[in-house]
């Protein structure tokens, strides 16, 4: 016994380091792996809680596969993540929302009483539901320790003592960051992995060591003994609307999923991972329903054959481990459910109660926050006592078996008012209050109230026989419905009741500016850019007012924090923003997301008094989001062809930028070689004036120095001349025809003039006689020069080699200079024929290629770079003969 | 194209396929409550077994399988698109 004690209280203790130790890592900024979508989900497994891990199997045995609508429901809505969880997740992180009360209040014009509502109905149905997990824990430890019912109180106590320290240690810290409990939640996952390996491990066991494998396991299985014939019907589909219901409505799933939320694509991965979670939790379910059925001596209870299992077969490892499995599903699930609940009960009925005594008293920084966390930690203790109370009074009645699909059916009263809310702009407050309190109302009389089997308030012959002997007004036949399993009656009275009733007085009423506002946030959701509607609300208040009220609710620190952000938003150079309505309404969405929309709303408006809202700048804002849909829509088709037209214009700017750089560099170089000369004139020039003494000879030297540095400016700057004039497109086009090789041969001699003969050995190929060519000689001369001067200068051999070749094919004229040199890379070549570009440092001023092409092109020909085959550089001019 | 291989289509896509893996996100919850609710899943009430395991059973993990495994296929279109 000692040893399943001590192996409980070292998990419970590894668990309590976790919590405190990823909470101790969030607040020092290294969330890290705590937000990832894996951990998200698996926190969402706190769906599974003992009811399942021991009661799947249970039911199992007794009904056959009705076990699995319980996960396959919320399977369908997780898949179905598109339709309304991604919209919940969205609207709770847009406006801060701390639980299931607070979505629904602050959709209906953050109104207090439905909040209030919505925590006692979700109160209620969670109380026995806690109980439930208590006495799991109770059974299981007895179980597993041969103890006895004796036990019961001092077992189921300490549980609830321990579950109440961890909470409040782990839940309750703080106020801020949006509600989310790092620490818990990673206590939650690690716990999701222990009861799914648990039930994993005595699947495994029952169907390969007990039964020795599958065709044994299900020996005795027939469709007769599954009850088939009547397993799919109404209750069958109600079961799978409730369960897809619950793990939306139950407030300790909408803490999970929505609340400790921390990134929307979290719940992208979770729409497949959970219901894969689902799957291998309930894949054993019936294998070991079976098998303890054919093993165990009849005495043994179903809902215990997970854990009976392995004792019976003496496997008292696998049984402690099962132990600690069930003991992970019951903790989680009670402790993310008084962490939910008691978040609800602070934020709506003892903050407002507490504001309402409160007005004019003392008010100090950071009183509110104190109130509610103390708040918090009260009702955590009060929901555990009831919990407790509730399995104490109840004891082990067969009552509490059915307690999880009661406390279903009785969140499913959210769901009227939250998918309207959602998705109907005219659903108002009075049709959600009126279909909410009547349905809780029908599900308390049909459903919750008979279960207890007479023992409260309804009394065994009222349950039997109506009240005063009404017998249209049983609880379990309302109205002579008669026949129906009893929850398939009360979920079609109530929720029928509830959703009609929501819809018939909606339509009656009229919603308040507030609500129409909310419903135009909280519907269109993902359309309407928030901080637009945040002015929509006009009201003012003195700045310092709001200050200590945010210093109230969200302690000194953070208030500071706010209010110089907003400050600094507003361009203000002191602390103090101005309180403009959209302040006003960003500072209560911040106060929000520590007390509730209601709380939050009640309290600005003390201080800033009744708001009023512009209905005209609303219903502007809603057909804004109309025509940005259909906008929206158009703008798609346009995208693909505007993003080819963007590609396009990238690459046209990545060469422009190209090529301003190169002109850059190209400006530079025409500086510095403008200067050169330049200098030498200035200082030849000084020599001459400061200087009367030089001798004649020396005089003249340096007028010759002058005048020759003088030419090569001139000569400079005609290039650059030529060239701008060509770049514009001016070079003459009625042009007489030439001979082209007269033309040449002239040109060859007078470009090797500069060098002589003996460096260069010059190769004369020329085949073209009498070919004539429409072009200005003294241009073609420039362009053989210039194809000349290039192969010698950019030569790096000893004994240069260039080879002038001509020769008319049917297209026209062609030229060819090749030399021996090094070459035109291949990459480049595209490149040395442009304006400004200059292969080495080597020569002129690297305009010589590119006035070539451009006097080539003028006249409809082209100048191409290539290679000969020894890799020389050959560059080939074709020009259009004249016929 | 299996599920991980490389040539899953780009972060967002184009809008065409966006839209097309929108529709198929709704779709598939109606799809599966079709599956698994009567009168289909009726279909396989029967006393025959599939290597050992009752028809049933089988059906519905199968049903469950696929669902998961379409429903990745569409979380991966959509949850990094960015909702709209």
């Amino acid at each position: 016994m000692n040893a399943v004690l001590g192996v409980a209280l070292v998990y419970v203790a590894a668990l309590f380091a976790l919590a405190w130790w990823v909470d101790r890592r969030a607040a020092r900024g290294g969330g890290g792996w705590v937000s990832s979508p894996v951990i998200y989900t698996l926190s969402l497994s706190v769906y599974c809680t003992a009811w399942t891990f021991y009661g799947a199997v249970g039911s199992a045995a007794r009904t056959g596969v009705e076990f699995m609508t319980i996960y396959l429901g919320p399977t369908l809505a997780f898949i179905g993540w598109w339709w309304l969880i991604r919209k919940l997740v969205r609207i709770g992180r847009t406006h801060r929302i701390t639980s299931i009360a607070d979505m629904i209040s602050s959709r209906y014009g953050k109104s207090g009483g439905l909040a209030a509502l919505a925590t006692v109905g979700a109160v209620l149905a969670a109380t026995p539901y806690i109980a439930l997990q208590l006495q799991s824990l109770t059974l299981s430890y007895e179980t597993i320790t041969a103890g006895g019912p004796q036990q019961d109180s001092v077992i189921a106590f300490w549980a609830a003592a321990g579950l109440a320290l961890f909470t409040i240690l782990f839940g309750t810290r703080t106020l801020d960051e949006n509600e989310r409990h790092h620490g818990v939640v990673a206590a939650i996952a690690a716990e999701a992995v222990v009861k799914l390996a648990a039930v994993i491990a005595v699947g495994l066991f029952a169907v390969f060591g007990v039964a020795g494998g599958v065709r044994e396991t299900f020996a005795g299985v027939t469709a007769e003994s599954l009850r088939l014939d009547e397993t799919f019907g109404g209750r069958w589909m109600t079961l799978l609307f409730l369960s897809a219901t619950a793990v939306i409505c139950l407030p300790r799933q909408f803490q999970v999923t929505v609340v400790e939320n921390s990134d929307e694509s979290h719940l992208a991965t979770a729409s497949w991972m959970f219901p894969l979670y689902m799957l291998l939790i309930s894949l054993f379910v019936m294998p070991i329903a079976a098998v303890g059925a054919a093993t165990l001596p009849a005495g043994w209870s179903p809902d215990l054959y997970i854990l009976a299992l392995p004792l019976h077969e003496g496997a008292n490892a696998l049984a402690t481990f099962i132990f600690i499995g069930g003991l992970s599903a019951a903790t989680s699930m009670v402790i993310v459910s008084t962490i939910a609940l008691s978040t609800m009960i602070s934020n709506h009925i003892v903050a407002p109660l507490a504001l309402r005594l409160s007005a004019g008293g003392g008010e100090r920084s950071g009183d509110v926050q104190a109130m509610l966390l103390n708040a918090r930690r009260g009702a955590i203790v009060v929901i555990l006592a009831l919990g407790y109370i509730y399995f104490r009074v109840a004891g082990r009645s067969d009552a509490l078996a059915s307690t999880g699909l009661i406390a279903f059916c009785g969140v499913a009263q959210f769901l009227p008012a939250l998918v309207a809310g959602v998705f109907w702009r005219n659903a108002t407050l009075p049709g959600a209050a009126a279909g909410m309190a009547a349905g809780l109302a029908l599900w308390c009389y049909t459903l919750y109230l008979p279960s207890f089997g007479g023992a409260f308030l309804l009394s065994a012959d009222t349950i039997a026989n109506g009240p005063f002997g009404i017998s249209a007004l049983r609880p379990y036949a309302l109205f002579g419905f008669e026949g129906a399993d009893r929850l398939v009656h009360a979920t079609l009275w109530s929720l029928g009741t509830n959703a009609a009733l929501l819809v018939g007085v909606s339509l009656f009423t009229r919603p308040t500016p507030l609500e129409r506002l909310q419903s135009t946030l909280f519907v269109d959701v993902f359309r309407s850019e928030p901080s637009l509607t945040l002015g929509l609300v006009r009201r003012s208040a003195p700045g310092q007012d709001l200050f200590v009220l945010a210093q109230r609710v969200l302690g000194a620190e953070p208030a500071a924090t706010l209010f110089a952000q907003a400050a600094r938003l507003q361009g203000k150079p002191d602390l103090l923003p101005d309180p403009t309505p959209e302040f006003i309404s960003r500072l209560e969405r911040e106060l929000a997301g520590s007390i509730g929309a209601a709380s939050a709303h009640a309290m600005v408006s003390r201080i800033a008094g009744g708001e009023t809202i512009s209905m005209g700048e609303l219903v502007e804002i809603a057909d804004e989001n109309a025509r940005l849909v259909r906008a929206t829509d158009a703008l798609r088709a346009k995208s693909a062809e505007a993003e080819e037209s963007a590609a396009q214009l990238r690459a046209a700017n990545e060469r422009l930028m190209e090529m301003d750089a190169q002109k850059d560099e190209f400006l530079s170089h025409v500086g510095h070689e403008l200067r050169t000369p330049m200098t030498s004139v200035r200082s030849f020039a000084e020599l001459l004036r400061d200087d009367p003494g030089l001798a004649p000879a020396e005089r003249r030297r340096f007028a010759d120095i002058i005048q020759a540095e003088s030419v090569r400016l001139t000569r400079l700057i005609d290039e650059i001349h030529d060239l701008s004039f060509l770049e514009r497109g001016a070079a003459g086009r009625d042009m007489e025809p030439v001979d082209a090789e007269a033309v040449l041969a002239r040109a060859v001699e007078v470009a090797l003039s500069p060098f002589g003969e003996r460096r260069v050995r010059l190769i004369r190929d020329f085949a073209a006689p009498g070919a004539r060519v429409r072009i200005d000689p003294d241009r073609f001369s420039q362009v053989v020069i210039n194809l000349v001067a290039n192969a010698i200068l950019h030569n790096d051999k000893a004994a240069v080699e260039v080879t002038v070749r001509s020769r008319a094919e049917a297209e026209g004229f062609v030229l060819e200079v090749e030399d021996n040199g090094p070459g035109i890379a291949r990459e480049i070549r595209g490149r040395v024929l442009e304006p400004f570009y200059r292969g080495s440092p080597k020569g002129s001023s690297g305009l010589g290629l590119a006035i070539s092409a451009r006097i080539v092109e003028a006249v409809g020909g082209r100048l191409t770079v290539g290679a000969t085959a020894s890799g020389g550089a050959r560059l080939s001019v074709h020009l259009p003969v004249d016929a | 194209m299996k599920d991980g291989a490389p040539q899953r289509p780009p972060r967002g896509g184009d809008g065409f396929h966006d839209s097309r893996a929108r529709d198929a996100a709704f779709a598939l919850p109606l799809f599966g409550l079709v599956l698994v609710a009567p009168p289909f899943a009726n279909l396989f009430v029967t006393d025959l077994t599939i290597l050992g395991a009752p028809v049933i059973g089988v059906y519905l993990f199968t049903v469950w399988a696929v669902l998961i495994y379409c429903a990745r296929r569409l979380s991966r279109r959509l949850g990094e698109g960015g909702p709209r």
